[in-house]
């Protein structure tokens, strides 16, 4: 692709890395809030390629990871409802409930789909006027206008056999409630550059100043979050806060303005609970009025309480504040073949990316 | 609907959220949704600034002559 060569190139990289020691002076603890982020980070070893004194600290930024246990279960007993078909993305597939996983279903016989892109589900309902096609319909604001998008077709071609488990989560609340905690030990984040691409980020303006803290809008690659860390750096270094764009090439201020507008017409903002961190006060999105018809919670009503039964610390891994390695059951009791967590599932995971990339002998490998 | 080549492998991509973008031009494409798109000016002009920032001795434009 145009221009990503650059921004993959070793000797851009070691510039700007150098630029970063040379600006380095204090301690600093950084969070990449995605997890899409910290997988690059593993990746490439940025970790290695920053002075020591800055930590990075992962944060809660995979949507898999922090979909209630309830949710999943949920999903699980709608595929197993009869004539359901349950289309989900794929990285949802082996996330353990309190009964199992989807893909445990599936085996046994439940009809469900993996899928790339929402409007898949449309095309299996109209496929099959017979089925009930449930969308499992989650993610953070980047996936969330296509699912929009599915579901606002399905209501104008009157897809009466469609509806959505929806469960989005919102990134800014999520930046606030670790910014807001009083044992924060995060100086600066990075916001994550898709979200924002989709967004904009007019909303974190406010979380900056309220918190005194540098908020970064940051790309994905080694180059972009290089950069990332270097602008962030700069602003604590000079004692500064304030929301800065290192992604200008696809974030505008005010995102994607079209999307925004499916979105506010589809969702409305809600209380969600996140797993393993607890409720988050208007931090979701469900369907708003006009689209409730299409809702699996209400076609679907289901009374089940979830528990969560093992030693899975997936909470303190999303919150930053347990490393992966530093879980008991990493690579021992937990491993993306038997994943005790949604972490160690999921492409997004903190687990997963430090399971998969450990080889590379990274720093944050390191016994601590 | 409109078609994107992904590095090769042409898929099918809903292109609602970006009426405006033009054959040739790259996109990022998310679930099947394209959402951004990528800005060339801007991405050369924060390349620049590495370079004015004395970061980068060297003219990666013509290291890699290709670009
Ligand atoms: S290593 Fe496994 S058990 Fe430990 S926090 Fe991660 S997902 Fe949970």
């Amino acid at each position: 692709m145009k221009h990503l060569q650059e921004y993959r190139d070793g000797d851009i990289a070691d510039a700007v890395a150098r630029s970063i020691h040379e600006t380095t002076t204090r301690s600093w603890s950084i969070m990449e809030v995605c997890g899409g982020q910290t997988h690059s980070i593993m990746r490439y070893g940025i970790d290695q390629m920053i002075p020591k004194s800055i930590r990075l600290i992962h944060g809660p930024g995979c949507p898999v990871c922090v979909t209630p246990v309830e949710t999943i279960d949920r999903a699980q007993m709608i595929a197993e409802q009869p004539k359901v078909i349950l289309c989900t993305y794929g990285d949802m597939l082996r996330v353990p409930g309190s009964r199992g996983s989807l893909s445990g279903l599936k085996t046994r016989g439940c009809d469900i789909r993996t899928i790339y892109s929402p409007l898949q589900a449309c095309q299996i309902a109209r496929d099959n006027p017979n089925r009930s096609v449930v969308l499992f319909a989650i993610g953070f604001e980047t996936t969330a206008p296509a699912n929009a998008m599915a579901i606002k077709i399905a209501k104008s071609e009157k897809l009466k056999n469609f509806s959505a488990l929806v469960s989005h989560v919102l990134v800014p609340p999520a930046i606030e409630m670790i910014a807001s905690d009083p044992v924060c030990r995060v100086d600066a984040f990075l916001a994550a550059g898709h979200v924002c691409a989709v967004t904009g980020y007019e909303a974190y303006h406010r979380l900056s100043e309220m918190y005194r803290i540098p908020i970064v809008v940051t790309g994905f690659e080694p180059v972009d979050l290089l950069e990332g860390i270097r602008l962030a750096v700069l602003q604590l270094e000079k004692g500064q806060a304030y929301v800065e764009n290192a992604y200008q090439r696809t974030v505008a201020a005010d995102g994607n303005p079209t999307a925004r507008g499916v979105l506010r017409e589809v969702f409305q903002v809600t209380d969600r609970e996140w797993r393993g961190i607890g409720t988050i006060p208007q931090s979701g999105f469900c369907l708003s009025e006009a689209f409730r018809d299409f809702d699996a919670e209400v076609r679907f009503p289901l009374d089940w309480k979830s528990v969560e039964c093992n030693n899975c610390r997936a909470g303190d891994v999303l919150r930053g504040i347990l490393k992966p390695n530093q879980c008991e059951e990493f690579g021992k009791g937990c491993t993306p073949d038997s994943p005790l967590g949604a972490p160690m599932v999921s492409h997004e995971g903190a687990c997963a990316a430090y399971y998969q990339f450990s080889q590379l002998g990274s720093k944050a490998n390191a016994p601590q | 609907m409109g078609r994107a080549d992904f590095g090769g492998v042409v898929a099918e991509v809903c292109l609602e959220y970006l009426p405006e973008i033009q054959i040739g031009e790259y996109a990022i494409v998310h679930v099947g949704f394209a959402i951004s798109r990528i800005n060339e000016s801007e991405a050369l002009r924060t390349l620049a600034q590495f370079r004015e920032l004395g970061i980068l001795e060297t003219d990666f434009a013509e290291r890699n002559p290709s670009v």
